[in-house]
């Protein structure tokens, strides 16, 4: 497989020289120690084939930008960012940064000296006919998984080479380039009740890792004709086996709520909600040896099984959205590693979630899924509980079956909640 | 904010219509410059959040899809004219940034933004000094510039800004949370903000003491703008051009079908709004798109591509959400027309039903037609009287018992009283929606078990 591009201006050292020359100019205006520059560049290559005129279409691009905070001696903090990394942009977000100043807050980076460096081995982006290839055997796959007739409407692979440099005070710098890959298939299924339409996701660290036949059997452990329904089904009033996937959306939505509140350390949790933030995990889709905003990481367990350990924030834990966007602190690598339990009889199983949260209210959750009991399974039913997240958080008591990592970088496996009381809905 | 095209950006411009006209036929040039600015205040602590960013980008996209298409971050005039100059897309393929115009500031001022929340959070704060806030500002500017080899450049600039206030005030025990929302055009800048704190305020007291509200069954009257979401979720998606022609719809086979009531239409204009557009991300002219009339399935929301397919011309509703991305059809402005119902006639007969205030998160399924919303206020009506507020809950609609049993439209069209963007295909987009007051016989609330 040929490369379609190791574009020499993504050279890692080039945009090292050329931040840390930027960061310098920036200095000259402001104290060296008041100022951060975060620089982005980016080559994208994404293919998409369209079911309805069968037509690939390839974009490729490249694109880039630089975020520039400025702190000053009474504690007022700025942000600006802007696309481009020349020194107009720079001088532009600086003093746009200034500009803005809040007039209170917080915002720290790191000030000891030295380059922390993290570097994939391998950074070059496979070329189209490659993904072409790849989805044609994935969505030929998935067709061929599937127990119900099923149409791959739209699919699409994006792979980009990311280069991000951070230059603090001091001779504080990072770098970091790797290359990653996002696939997508938005599948139509026309299943025992009525057609339904659903995104399938994947993730992988090297192009070799997505691997068109573990597509497939994501598939095969869910039911796509999962109904908005509308017929009443009675209530489920007991355990529920959250899917993979829905573990992985559940557990990143419980971290994220406890993140930012120290108040959450010593909360009590259940014996299956044992976490762990790995962003030194050598095969993690996401995290490093250092966050963004210069900070070395180090593993931490968030909660052991009793209660809520750390919370996210602080040096280590700070991570950007999107360069437009400040560091706030958020996880990395989540690992789920909880105490394995028997599949229960009867129990709900979940394969899909949509959460809606308000802050300060419970939690409302759709599950997507179906009961269990005696061996049999109902037709697909959703399942609709609202809860309180800390109530959540202890019933959840083990794991069921292998972990596995979404595309949002979550490892969990099936997850046991011992207790919910859902209202199940069907299709007409 | 200062959007006016200086000297540099005629030049660039100039330069983009050269390329233009240089390429192949079919290539289409698209170029965009954007800023964004959000202000978020927090009470406790009296904390602000201020970000501002810009960019620019251009991208040639090939419609045959026989070639690929190209996007490039700040791109110079140079990256332009040799764009035009060689027709070689290898020119873009390598990253390039080059200095840009001259120095705009973010859309909006941070310092009066600032001082606009500061007045909000201060306002409620004296009314309720108890209550926990979050004051939010969000603000854009896009200008964008399409050109082809048999046209001239065609330029459109969107802008938009709003604010949101959020409050929660804890009462036995448990957090009363109520929210309003404001689309901030001069008018409301110049506007004392303590006025909408007042509103909020007002109705977080009066949330204070909800009442459940069963499961079932029942009919719903929504408040004017309300429901604009639910037609936009309903009937706008499903009338997306290539969503309808891929059967991907519960209306593709319902062209020219009765759906609703004579007194139903829906039209889609991205010309009104809050984040309008005169001309879409492919140079064509935005037109007011009748999507439902007298109740019958009339028109598609089109780009150049479906409309291409269907033999039929673009209704200016191709849009992207950023020069990296492709373009789709979408919605620009979605709305119910104004019926010839009062508000106060949309209660006549209800003995038991729900007078639904603000519709929050949905999962919309456009194949089936079925849709959930989440309902964070509510009252309960009561012998044609609205009584006392509800807990949060869902409503589980289907489109066609949803639009069947569509009766009364009240004479009150009101725009975007909740913003939101709406995200397809991960893009998100401004959009607005608007509705009158309206009356539907048929929805399913489900009130889930709290534990």
């Amino acid at each position: 497989m040929d490369a379609v591009m190791t574009p020499q201006d993504l050279d890692s050292d080039h945009w090292l020289d050329r931040t840390t020359s930027l960061h310098r100019q920036l200095t000259s205006r402001a104290p060296a120690d008041a100022v951060e520059l975060f620089t982005r560049a980016a080559c994208t290559l994404r293919v998409t084939i369209e079911r309805t005129t069968t037509r690939v279409q390839t974009r490729l691009g490249n694109d880039g930008g630089l975020a520039v905070r400025t702190c000053r001696p009474n504690g007022g903090w700025g942000f600006a960012a802007s696309g481009g990394s020349d020194a107009a942009s720079a001088t532009w977000a600086l003093e746009t940064a200034f500009a803005s100043e809040a007039p209170s807050g917080s915002s720290e980076w790191r000030t000891t000296p030295g380059i922390l460096i993290d570097r994939d081995a391998d950074l070059t982006l496979l070329p189209a006919e490659h993904w072409v290839a790849w989805l044609s055997e994935a969505n030929r796959r998935l067709v061929g998984a599937s127990p119900i007739k099923i149409d791959a409407y739209r699919s699409w692979v994006e792979s980009a080479l990311v280069v991000e440099t951070w230059v603090g005070a001091n001779g504080a710098a990072t770098s970091r380039a790797r290359v990653r890959t996002w696939a997508m298939s938005l599948v139509a299924t026309e299943g025992e009740s009525h057609r339904h339409l659903s995104p399938l996701r994947a993730a992988a660290r090297r192009p070799s890792d997505l691997d068109p036949a573990a597509w497939s059997a994501a598939l095969a452990d869910r039911w796509l004709d999962s109904p908005l329904a509308t017929a009443d089904q009675g209530r489920h009033r007991g355990p529920v086996v959250f899917g993979p996937e829905a573990s992985s959306a559940l557990i990143a939505a419980l971290v994220d709520t406890l993140a930012h509140d120290p108040a959450f350390v010593g909360a009590p949790c259940g014996p299956g909600f044992r976490v762990d933030d790995r962003p030194g995990d050598p095969h993690a889709l996401l995290g490093g040896g250092f966050d963004d905003a210069g900070f070395p990481t180090q593993d931490r367990s968030v909660a052991d099984g009793r209660s809520i350990r750390h919370v996210l924030v602080g040096p280590g834990h700070y991570r950007r959205g999107a360069f437009r966007d400040p560091p706030v602190g958020r996880h990395a690598a989540l690992h789920v590693r909880p105490p394995a339990v028997g599949f229960p009889d009867p129990a709900f199983v979940a394969t899909g979630l949509i959460l809606h949260a308000t802050p300060g209210s419970d939690w409302i959750l759709e599950l997507e899924g179906a009961r269990f009991a005696g061996g049999a399974r109902t037709p697909p039913l959703r399942g609709l509980t609202a809860v309180e997240p800390a109530v959540l958080l202890k019933r959840i008591v083990g794991g069921v079956g292998p972990p596995r990592e979404s595309d949002s970088g979550v490892r969990t496996p099936a997850l046991l909640v011992s207790s919910l009381d859902l209202a199940l809905r069907s299709g007409p | 904010m200062n959007w006016e095209i200086q000297g540099e950006r005629s030049d660039w411009i100039a330069a983009f219509e050269r390329a233009g006209r240089a390429s192949p036929r079919g290539r289409r040039l698209f170029a965009e410059w954007r800023e964004d600015l959000r202000v978020v205040f927090d009470v406790p602590p009296g904390e602000f959040r201020v970000t501002g960013s810009r960019h620019s980008g251009l991208a040639v996209d090939e419609p045959d899809g026989v070639r690929p298409s190209y996007f490039l971050g700040s791109p110079s005039i140079e990256d332009v004219d040799r764009l035009g100059g060689q027709g070689d897309l290898d020119a873009i393929s390598k990253p390039l940034n080059s200095p840009r115009r001259g120095r705009e500031r973010p859309t909006g001022d941070p310092q009066r933004a600032r001082s606009w929340l500061e007045r909000l959070a201060l306002a409620a704060v004296r009314q309720a000094p108890s209550v926990r806030l979050r004051a939010s500002w969000v603000g854009f500017s896009q200008e964008v510039a399409v050109c082809r080899a048999d046209r001239k450049v065609v330029q459109d600039r969107r802008t938009g800004s709003r604010a949101r206030l959020e409050l929660w005030r804890s009462v036995s025990g448990r957090d009363v949370v109520s929210v309003e929302e404001v689309i901030l055009g001069a008018e409301e800048l110049d506007a004392d903000p303590a006025k909408i704190a007042s509103r909020a305020i007002e109705r977080n007291f009066e949330r204070a003491a909800t009442q459940p509200l069963p499961s079932g069954e029942t009919v719903a009257v929504f408040a004017p703008g309300v429901g604009g979401a639910l037609v936009h979720e309903l009937v706008g998606h499903a009338l997306e051009g290539d969503r309808w022609i891929a059967g991907l719809s519960w209306l593709s086979r319902s062209r020219g079908q009765a759906i609703a009531g004579e007194w139903v239409n829906v039209i889609d204009d991205p010309r009104r709004g809050r984040a309008a557009w005169r001309e879409d991300d492919e140079g064509e002219p935005a037109r007011a798109t009748g999507l439902v009339r007298g109740g019958r399935v009339e028109g598609l929301i089109l780009d150049g591509a479906t409309a291409a397919h269907l033999d039929q011309r673009s209704t200016g509703h191709g849009r992207r959400s950023t020069f990296r991305d492709a373009i789709h059809p979408r919605m620009g402005g979605t709305f119910l027309s104004p019926g010839e119902w009062s508000p106060e006639e949309m209660l006549e007969g209800i003995e038991e039903g729900v007078y639904i205030r603000r519709l929050e998160s949905a999962s919309v399924d456009t194949i089936s037609g079925r849709a959930v919303f989440h309902v964070i206020d509510a009252d309960r009506i009561v012998a044609e009287h609205v009584t006392y507020p509800c807990p949060p809950f869902l409503i589980c609609l289907d489109a066609r018992s949803t639009l069947a049993s569509l009766d009364r439209v009240a004479n009150d069209l009101t725009f975007d009283v909740s913003a939101s963007s709406c995200v397809r295909d991960g893009q998100p987009l401004a959009v607005s929606v608007g509705a009158p007051t309206f009356r539907v016989g048929l929805v399913r609330v489900v009130v889930p078990h709290s534990h």
